[in-house]
């Protein structure tokens, strides 16, 4: 067992790599806390070890601003005594360390034993023994800096060779996830993930009315590799997004009103990410996240009954999809990752679940959704992939804007806000396109989206079939106290909404 | 750390460089939280925590690299070797900085204490102890609570290889809480933090909170638009990330910014504000002890972005500075609202109609021209008419830019350690601000919300 991280030696080839730190035996340490654990009279105990590796690159214009690497290698101790949770955590792997930590998690456990609370009782699951690997293809670390600063300032110099694009900034962001799980139940569970984004901006600046406009990339992250920053086309879109930046300026201001919608997937997975992956929630729906988060008007008394969108509503869950960013083969409970319903043919269904909250509502299954974002933070519930199933729909984006008077096609992700309980919603994008008699006419400006979350969703009459299907997503998505961020992803095809309310956000400089 | 281990640790780290230019930051932190909800402990957690950052530069090509570290091993050096060695060698990968400025001397710094002992050793035993207090509190007032305690000891480090050194020690204590009554019909806001857990009892946090959430209850529909509005302290501080993202040099003088004006020009210099407005940050604040030092070591110390109503400073990175051939500076290491001590009872007794809004969630920029914000009321928002309380509201959604209300002043109140509600869940180095209640003449609500 080693006592201290150890890096390799910094060749110019490992150089591009965060300094990763030599393995020590995880099974044989993990071994000894949860022994350590249960002498202490744990009654559940589970270790995390876990290294995260991240490099990011950001430049602008034609210079590169900043480069890091990133590496963090360390392990988490949670017992359950007294029906009652304690953790600590720590980076050092030494004999008196570990003892230390899973001292003061016990401790943490008998202190909060003497708060009047309901034990926790987790939900049964069989010792998984398992290895899982996350879709990828090409490890992005070890590609050159080189080749990844030339395509960003490649994407920026295509930006700004369109007359009135006066600032670009380009960003590559990857992750690494080496994680190892052992519980007092027996499971041993080692996970490898991959995930990459790469992404620009370009603003468009008019001096002489001291105006501007900015277009952000449609590209979105995913769990994928190398690959994925290959296959999408930057340099194509990014002299797209800077005439577009550039035509935002002149563009028509939106008359406010009601409005037939058609939402592209790389802007409707940010309003299916709000009002139905949080929503969904069970912690929150009960009153866990009610300081910070907030709580949900998915109540469980709504569980089969409420009407949460109309017949073409599907939502599923799915920590299995291929690429999603919350796809993994085990939750951080050690519970296998499966796919769900939450509502279906418009129905609220079912809720996001971890062990622990099975206890909490009759009928629940363990969803396999806990999740801390490090080895130091706490395991909770977080948000699987949640995706609008277009079943076999075939229709096309065409055709469900052939069908609308007057509307707009919305693309890209913009200002995004929504309420504590999840109602009330306003959302912005990157481009709006008025639609007249059945075909996109001008571009529009300053225009959001407000509305209620069921009767947005129950204005839906139209999704576009698998063909047209994008996975969007976040790489950090917050939750709970102390913050933490997770990764996930929304699928979707483009979907149509009749008279929603469009809001003018323009106004005179204050 | 002491400030000789700091030391001791930093020159060690920067033993190990070849290259002339070599910045190293180290963080040691422990960092521990009890959280309760529906009336009981949930997770709970501790974690020590030390990251090194080394920035090495080859010429005018710059990388970092940084890693959690073991700092206790005994054979710790080799991985810090290591770790310098991979920063310089990233360096010589990386690509020219056009924005390249050599590093920092050693400077002067302003005293500043942030450290608290008592509150860096608190036991796990004492954090129960004061949520179960919170709790019987909540239960003896019939309402239900959901929250954190939190209590956090870090110790940062900056250090370079022309001499500069600068070691900031310091510790947060936190308690926030929200009070819902237990048919869902009301809810409650409250947040104490400091440098010292002593200096708050989270009780009466409780009582506030529980106080709101049952005056909450039975909101009614008012319709959407424009109402003078007393914003309480928490919520001035809610919209006020939005400013502190405006107030900076290289946007405005890009022509980005509500900040700028026509023809590559500042709005610097035009009185933009109401002539009551003063903002200013200031490390040696005395309820807000914030680091004394920026961007790259750079000193901070007392300095003002708007006085008497006019934009008189913009933030400059220490690149932006030498471009425009200006100091350095302000460093926004907390925000100052200077006020004007008027209660909160009397703005409300001069109000013919109008509402008070308590706080706000889910703030999020809509357009940057304008300060635009969108965001909604949580937690209380009342409904004031002939000078007094009537009802409560239920809560809105507004557009509004606090830039535009800034100049909408009607009277302000005494200043009040606040953190911004979302960005104060985000670690130990959220920032401080001192802000008072605000009256304005008209705030901009623009649609209703179900959300309680």
């Amino acid at each position: 067992m080693l006592t201290r991280r150890q890096f390799v030696a910094a060749s110019a080839a490992a150089a591009a790599l965060p300094a990763p730190a030599a393995e020590i035996d995880r099974q044989k340490f993990g071994g000894q806390a949860l022994a350590l654990a249960k002498k202490a009279g744990a009654a559940y105990a589970d270790i995390r070890i876990n290294r995260y590796r991240n490099q990011s690159l950001f430049t602008r214009e034609q210079q590169v601003q900043n480069i890091t690497s990133n590496s963090s290698y360390g392990y988490g101790v949670r017992v359950l005594k007294k029906g009652a949770w304690g953790f600590a955590a720590s980076p050092d792997f030494s004999d008196k360390t570990l003892a230390e930590v899973v001292r003061q998690a016990v401790e943490i456990a008998e202190a909060n034993s003497a708060i009047p609370s309901p034990a926790v009782k987790l939900a049964p699951e069989k010792p998984h023994r398992d290895q899982w690997r996350s879709a990828h293809k090409i490890d992005p670390f070890p590609i050159p800096l080189e080749k990844k600063v030339e395509l960003l300032l490649k994407i920026n110099q295509t930006a700004q060779k369109v007359k009135g694009a006066r600032f670009v900034s380009s960003s590559m962001v990857f992750a690494g996830e080496d994680k190892f799980f052992a519980s007092s139940e027996g499971s041993l569970i080692q996970q490898d993930l991959l995930r990459s984004h790469c992404s620009f901006s370009v603003t468009a600046v008019d001096s002489s009315r001291g105006e501007f406009a900015s277009r952000e990339s449609f590209a979105l992250p995913s769990q994928r590799g190398w690959e994925a920053i290959e296959e999408y086309p930057y340099i194509q879109e990014a002299e797209q997004a800077a005439e577009e930046a550039v035509q935002k300026l002149s563009a028509t201001p939106v008359e406010p009103g009601l409005y037939d919608l058609v939402l592209h997937p790389t802007h409707l997975w940010l309003t299916i990410h709000e009002s139905c992956g949080h929503p969904t929630e069970l912690d929150r729906a009960l009153g866990y996240e009610a300081n910070f988060a907030g709580t949900s008007f998915l109540t469980p008394d709504k569980l089969g009954k409420f009407r949460y969108g109309s017949k073409w509503i599907h939502m599923v869950a799915d920590r299995t999809q291929e690429y999603g960013l919350a796809t993994v083969g085990y939750d951080d409970d050690g519970v296998p990752s499966q796919r769900w319903h939450l509502i279906r043919d418009g129905i609220f269904v079912d809720y996001q679940t971890t062990r622990e909250q099975v206890a909490w509502v009759p009928g629940m299954k363990s969803r396999g959704c806990a999740h801390a974002d490090s080895w130091s933070s706490v395991v909770f519930q977080r948000m699987p992939n949640v995706s609008l199933d277009p079943l076999d729909s075939k229709l096309t984006q065409e055709e469900l804007i052939a069908d609308i008077k007057n509307g707009i096609l919305i693309l890209g992700d913009g200002s995004f806000s929504i309420d504590q309980q999840r109602y009330n919603f306003q959302f912005g994008g990157q481009v709006f396109w008025a639609i007249r008699n059945g075909k996109k006419a001008g571009m529009l400006r300053d225009v959001a989206y407000q509305a209620r979350t069921p009767e947005f969703w129950n204005s839906c009459d139209g999704v576009a079939g698998q063909k047209e299907y994008l996975l969007g997503g976040t790489i950090g998505d917050a939750k709970g106290e102390p913050g933490q961020s997770n990764p996930v992803s929304h699928g979707c095809p483009p979907a149509r909404f009749r008279q929603v309310n469009i809001i003018n956000t323009g106004r005179k400089r204050p | 750390m002491t400030r000789q281990e700091a030391q001791a640790l930093a020159g060690r780290i920067l033993s190990f460089a070849t290259l002339p230019e070599v910045e190293v930051s180290i963080e040691v932190a422990r960092r521990a939280h009890l959280r309760f909800a529906r009336n009981a402990a949930s997770t709970s957690g501790v974690s020590q925590s030390m990251t090194v950052r080394v920035e090495a530069w080859r010429g005018k090509r710059k990388a970092a690299v940084s890693a959690g570290m073991n700092l206790a091993a005994s054979d710790r050096d080799q991985g810090l070797r290591e770790l310098v060695a991979q920063a310089e060698a990233l360096a010589a990968l990386s690509p020219e900085d056009r924005e390249y400025l050599p590093l920092l001397g050693p400077q002067k710094y302003l005293e500043v204490s942030a450290y608290d002992a008592a509150t860096a050793d608190m036991p796990a035993a004492a954090r129960a102890k004061a949520v179960g207090e919170a709790i019987t509190a909540a239960q003896a007032r019939n309402v239900v609570i959901g929250g954190i305690l939190r209590n956090s000891a870090i110790s940062q480090v900056l250090a370079n290889s022309k001499g500069l050194f600068a070691h900031f020690p310091s510790t947060q204590a936190s308690f926030t809480v929200t009070a819902r009554t237990s048919d869902g019909t009301g809810s409650g806001y409250a947040r104490f933090s400091s440098g010292k857990a002593a200096s708050f009892d989270p009780r009466e946090a409780v009582a506030i909170a529980a106080r709101k959430a049952l005056d909450s209850r039975g909101a009614r529909e008012l319709p959407p638009g424009a109402y003078t509005t007393i914003l309480e302290p928490q919520a001035v501080a809610d919209l006020s990330p939005s400013l502190m993202f405006a107030m900076n040099a290289r946007s405005a003088d890009e022509g980005r910014s509500v900040f700028a004006s026509t023809e590559g020009k500042t709005r610097l210099g035009e009185k933009i504000f109401d002539p009551r407005v003063t903002i200013y940050t200031d490390p040696q604040h005395p309820v807000a002890p914030a680091p004394f030092y920026g961007s790259d070591g750079y000193p901070t110390a007392k300095a003002y972005l708007a006085r008497n109503g006019v934009l008189e400073n913009l933030s400059n990175s220490r690149y932006w500075a030498q471009q425009k051939g200006r100091p350095p500076g302000p460093f926004f290491v907390n925000l100052i609202l200077e006020g004007e001590g008027q209660p909160v009872d009397e703005m409300i007794a001069s109000t013919e109609r109008g509402l008070l809004v308590t706080s706000f969630w889910y703030v999020r920029g809509v357009d940057p021209q304008q300060g635009l914000v969108t965001g909604l009321t949580r937690d209380g928002s009342f409904y004031i008419e002939k000078g007094k309380i009537q009802h409560p509201v239920k809560n809105f959604r507004f557009n509004e830019s606090l830039v535009r209300i800034l100049g909408d002043v009607e009277s302000l109140g005494t200043p009040q350690r606040v953190q911004s509600r979302e960005g104060s869940n985000y670690g130990d180095g959220s920032l401080a601000m001192v802000v008072p209640a605000l009256k304005v003449r008209s705030f901009r609500f623009t649609s209703l919300s179900d959300a309680v």
